[in-house]
Parts: C-alpha cells; sequence; structure tokens
C-alpha cells in the first residue's frame, strides 16, 4: 500500500478557515479522510477535542466533523430535502425528524441558498446546484469541524465566492473549516491560514497573504502560475501561457 | 415518508389476504361453509387460508430482500438471488431430490445459506464488502451451482427429474399451518427489523463513503442488510422455489409511485409484495383452470413486460 502522506504534523483551531492545496495526488483528500475518521490504518496521532480519533464511536465523531466527500454519487430519486435530513443522522434516534431536526434542515437550506430547489429531485438539479445540496447536508450535521473536499467543485465564480463566504462566516462563528482547494485565488481570497501539501508532506503552513510569495508556492506551481500584482497592489496567481501569448 | 403510498400498501395486503382464498378451480360452495361442512371448510382453511398465506409471507420477503440489496448493491438491477442465494437453495433441494433426501426445503434453506456464507467469504477479501465484489462473486457462485444441477439433472431419473423441474419453476402449494406459524415468526421480524433501520439504508443507498461521515458504521449495517436480505430470500426459497421478478420488480414499482425513502419503501414493498404474489398466485390457479400453473409463471409473465415500462418510463423521465 502506498503511504499518501509521510511526517504530517499541525494544529487546527477553532475560527479558522484552512485551505488545503496541493496538486492531484498530493494526499489533500487523503487528509481530510483522516479527519473525518475514514481512514482508520493512519500511524501516529490524530486527535479531534482532546480525544484520539480511533477512540470515537462513529457516530459520536460525526457529531464533531462533518465531511463532504468528492463528486461521487450515482443516480439516485432522493429529493434535496432528503438529502440535506441525511446529515442529521448523527443526532436523530430514528424514523422521524424532531422539531430541531427541522430547524437545522431548514437553517443549513437557507444558508446554502437551495430552499427555493428543497423538493425537486437531487437528479434535476445542475452541477452547481447539487453542490450547494451536499454542502448543505454537512451544515445540517451542526458540527465544530467542517472538512470540505472541493465545496465549490462544479460551481460558477459567483457560486464559488458565494460558497466561500459562507464558509468564512462559519469559521468566524468559532467553527473550523478546512477544504481542500484547487483555485488558488479562491483560497487566497477567502481562507485564513492555507496548507500547501507536496511530495507526501507539508511544505508551506501559514499565513495566506504570504503564500504567493513563497519558495514553496513557486515550487509546487511554477512555471505554469505566475504571481501578478492587481492596481491595489494585491497579489493574485495567473497562468504563465497566457501572458506569454 | 409517504403515508399515502403505505396506506394503499396495506389495503392491497388486506384486499389481497380477504379475496385470494375465495378465488380457485372450484367456487366455494357458501352456504355449506355457512351451515359448517367440515370438508368445505377443510378445502378453504387447509388449501386455500393456508396457500394464501403462504404467498402473502413470501412475497413480502421476496421484496423486502429485493429492497434492501438494490439500497446496498445501489444497483437497481440487484434482486434477492444477486448473492447466489437462490441457487446455492436450489443445489440444496436438488441434492435431496437426487439422493432421495425427504426435507426438501431444510436442504435448500441449507444451500442457500451456505452459498451465502461462501459469497461473503468470498467477497470479504480485498476491499471489504464492496458492491462490485459481491456481484461478482455471487455470479460466479450462482454459475458454479448452476452447472452442477445441469448435472445432476441430466443424471436423474424421470419422476425425479420431473420433480427437479418443478421445483425450479417456483410456486405455492398448502403447508401446515404449524409450518407456517415458524414460517410467520422466522420472516416478519426480519421486515420490522430491516423497517426499523430504513434511514440506515437511505444513507447506504447513496454511497458508503456518504453514510459512514453521516455516522453509520457502513460495514455492520451492509454485513445486517447481507444477512437479512438473504435470510429471507433462502427460508422464501426454500418452500417455493425461486420465484422470480417480485424482488425486483415490486420495489422499483414502488420507488416510482411512493419515491426512494426507505420508510416508504421498505413496508409499502413488503406488503405490495405479499399482495401480488398472491393475486399472481390466485390467478394462475384460477385462469387455466383445472390446470394450476405455478405462481413463478405468472410472476414472470406480468414482471417481464412490467419491468421493460418501468424502465422505459424511468428512461424518458415520465416519472
Amino acid at each position: 500500500m502506498r503511504r499518501a502522506l509521510t511526517g504530517v504534523t499541525f494544529d487546527l483551531h477553532a475560527g479558522e478557515f484552512v485551505a488545503l492545496l496541493g496538486l492531484n495526488g498530493a494526499g489533500k483528500s487523503t487528509l481530510l479522510e483522516t479527519l473525518a475518521g475514514l481512514l482508520a490504518g493512519y500511524g501516529g496521532s490524530c486527535i479531534v477535542q482532546e480525544k484520539e480519533l480511533r477512540d470515537y464511536a462513529r457516530r459520536d465523531l460525526s457529531r464533531q466533523v462533518s465531511f463532504l466527500p468528492q463528486w461521487q454519487f450515482g443516480p439516485t430519486g432522493f429529493s434535496v430535502r432528503q438529502i440535506v435530513a441525511m446529515g442529521r443522522y448523527p443526532h436523530s434516534a430514528g424514523w422521524t425528524e424532531s422539531p430541531e431536526d427541522q430547524r437545522a434542515i431548514n437553517a443549513a437550506l437557507e444558508a446554502c441558498q437551495c430552499a427555493h430547489v428543497a423538493d425537486r429531485g437531487f437528479q434535476t438539479l445542475s452541477g452547481g446546484e447539487r453542490q450547494r445540496a451536499l454542502l448543505a447536508s454537512a451544515l445540517a450535521q451542526e458540527t465544530k469541524i467542517l472538512a470540505l473536499d472541493e465545496p465549490s467543485a462544479h460551481a460558477d465564480p459567483p457560486l464559488q465566492a458565494s460558497l466561500f463566504s459562507l464558509l468564512r462566516d462559519r469559521a468566524s462563528q468559532g467553527n473550523l473549516c478546512i477544504a481542500a482547494v484547487h483555485d488558488i485565488n479562491l483560497a487566497v481570497a477567502f481562507a485564513t491560514r492555507v496548507v500547501l501539501l507536496h511530495g507526501g508532506g507539508v511544505i508551506y503552513d501559514g499565513k495566506v497573504d504570504e503564500l504567493l510569495a513563497s519558495k514553496a508556492f513557486a515550487a509546487v506551481f511554477g512555471p505554469q502560475i505566475t504571481v501578478l500584482q492587481d492596481t491595489a497592489g494585491r497579489s493574485f496567481a495567473a497562468y504563465s501561457q497566457r501572458l506569454q501569448a | 415518508m409517504n403515508l399515502r403510498t403505505i396506506g394503499l400498501a396495506i389495503v392491497c395486503a388486506l384486499l389481497a389476504l380477504l379475496l385470494s382464498p375465495w378465488l380457485g378451480p372450484e367456487p366455494l360452495n357458501t352456504q355449506a361453509l355457512l351451515h359448517c361442512d367440515p370438508a368445505e371448510w377443510n378445502i378453504f382453511l387447509e388449501l386455500r387460508v393456508s396457500r394464501t398465506i403462504l404467498a402473502l409471507l413470501a412475497g413480502g420477503s421476496l421484496a423486502a430482500a429485493g429492497t434492501v440489496f438494490q439500497a446496498l448493491l445501489r444497483n437497481s438491477l440487484a434482486t434477492p438471488y444477486t448473492l447466489g442465494v437462490s441457487s446455492g437453495a436450489a443445489l440444496g433441494a436438488v441434492l435431496a431430490i437426487c439422493f432421495r433426501i425427504p426435507a426438501i426445503s431444510l436442504c435448500a434453506l441449507a444451500g442457500g445459506l451456505a452459498v451465502l456464507l461462501l459469497v461473503l467469504r468470498l467477497a470479504g477479501r480485498g476491499a471489504p464488502f464492496s458492491a462490485h465484489a459481491l456481484i461478482l462473486a455471487g455470479v460466479s457462485v450462482t454459475s458454479v451451482c448452476g452447472a452442477l444441477i445441469t448435472v445432476l439433472h441430466s443424471y436423474a431419473g424421470f419422476s425425479q427429474s420431473f420433480s427437479i423441474t418443478s421445483w425450479l419453476i417456483g410456486g405455492i402449494d398448502a403447508l401446515s399451518f404449524t409450518t407456517l406459524a415458524w414460517f410467520t415468526v422466522a420472516v416478519v421480524p426480519v421486515w420490522v427489523l430491516l423497517a426499523w433501520y430504513a434511514p440506515a439504508w437511505n444513507l447506504l443507498s447513496f454511497g458508503d463513503t456518504w453514510a459512514e461521515a453521516r455516522g453509520l458504521p457502513v460495514k455492520k449495517f451492509s454485513v445486517l442488510g447481507y444477512l437479512a436480505g438473504s435470510w429471507l430470500a433462502a427460508l422464501t426459497v426454500s418452500f417455493t422455489g425461486p420465484i422470480g421478478f417480485i424482488g425486483l420488480l415490486v420495489p422499483h414499482f414502488v420507488r416510482e409511485a411512493g419515491g426512494p425513502d426507505h420508510r416508504t419503501l421498505i413496508p409499502s414493498a413488503t406488503l405490495f409484495g405479499a399482495a401480488f404474489l398472491a393475486v399472481c398466485d390466485a390467478l394462475g390457479r384460477t385462469v387455466m383452470s383445472p390446470s394450476d400453473i405455478p405462481a413463478g409463471v405468472i410472476t414472470a409473465i406480468i414482471g417481464g413486460p412490467g419491468l421493460v415500462w418501468i424502465l422505459s418510463r424511468e428512461q424518458k423521465g415520465a416519472v
């Protein structure tokens, strides 16, 4: 079995919105799945709320960490509301939804701007709408930690900004959001901290503002990506090929 | 949860229970029944009611098992027989017929459960209980069982060959009320268990990672679902032979009518499946009276075109 990550050590804190950056296969999904308790075979230690991850019962961990997996869903006849309601499974006692469940479901639908499609079939939605519904399900879980694998996949730029703004708000309310992101500018614009994975380890862990100027960034993304500055002096990443043309 | 669909299913099952015993090759003499004629009551209870109860229990069990298998395997073409339980039961029954062992049903049950354990063992290696591994193991074991049945069939004598063919078609026969009581005790609690865990099947039908991340112990519930579904299928097949299409068609039909929520799907499919098989059995003993067409033939005649119709509706997005 291949090791995806080795010697990865860092602390995550409430109030942070951490963007996990890295090339395909860098270990972003592995790290998030480990944090969500889906990969029990990790070495070393992973402590969530002062308790080792392995020691959590499955349902107890899902009350602490909600996880949005990468897009991998086949055909389904469920409505958006039914999918969002699945997020209440760690809290619910059985068949019926309590008033507390209903409140959490409605709040998550509102937060992800999908209340208007709540009764529509998930299958009938566009890619961006589906992603919002899946994120709403993760929010309905009402955990302090949100681990999200490409939460803005399939979303158009305004929706991406809206979703990341929502996640930043969640972080500012005392939650921890950690998300695998491929759009560097999106990470720079909204995250409060960046962790850059490369070669099976962490090669940058720090402030967003300093990421684009770091050697680690250049080592991973150069020479395809060039860092430019806008008129206000803010750095952003651009494709080098377009500049050369 | 769609209470209207569940209510409709209850009504259908009750109607099947109340009306099916009155249908048969010869009309019952109601005057004789009212005057407590022992011979007429014997026909009514020992042949008609007993047969109706077996059809209800068998149909409900096959439909409930099919629903859970389709959720666990995330494959709308999965049936209670996908894991090879039916072919194992058939092999057990054919062995019993060939070697003149009188307890055919017990041999069929043993064959079905042995195959289930073999499939779980084969699929448990590597990535444990992945849908792909289970289907592959089930298909492989089914092929081997089918080949062994063909070999046994070809060496069987005339009367044994007739018995094997009759058993493999699948049908409903009258059983003693004691046997029916044992059958009821063995399957109805499993129906309740499957319905109770409906929220878990909802999560699993959407994906293993999704379910695990929402707090469901996926491996535990997958094994529970496979064991419960296979138990229902093996037990049913041991009494009726392999009756096709109910475990495939009924969950599809109910999903189209009442949605994919297993809180609706499990109880409704169980009750509709029960009613469907009771009606098929009643049709089988009346449409070409005095010949008795096996219920398995009727379910196939209705089920084949019915499934094509449902799939064509799904493809057109008409629902």
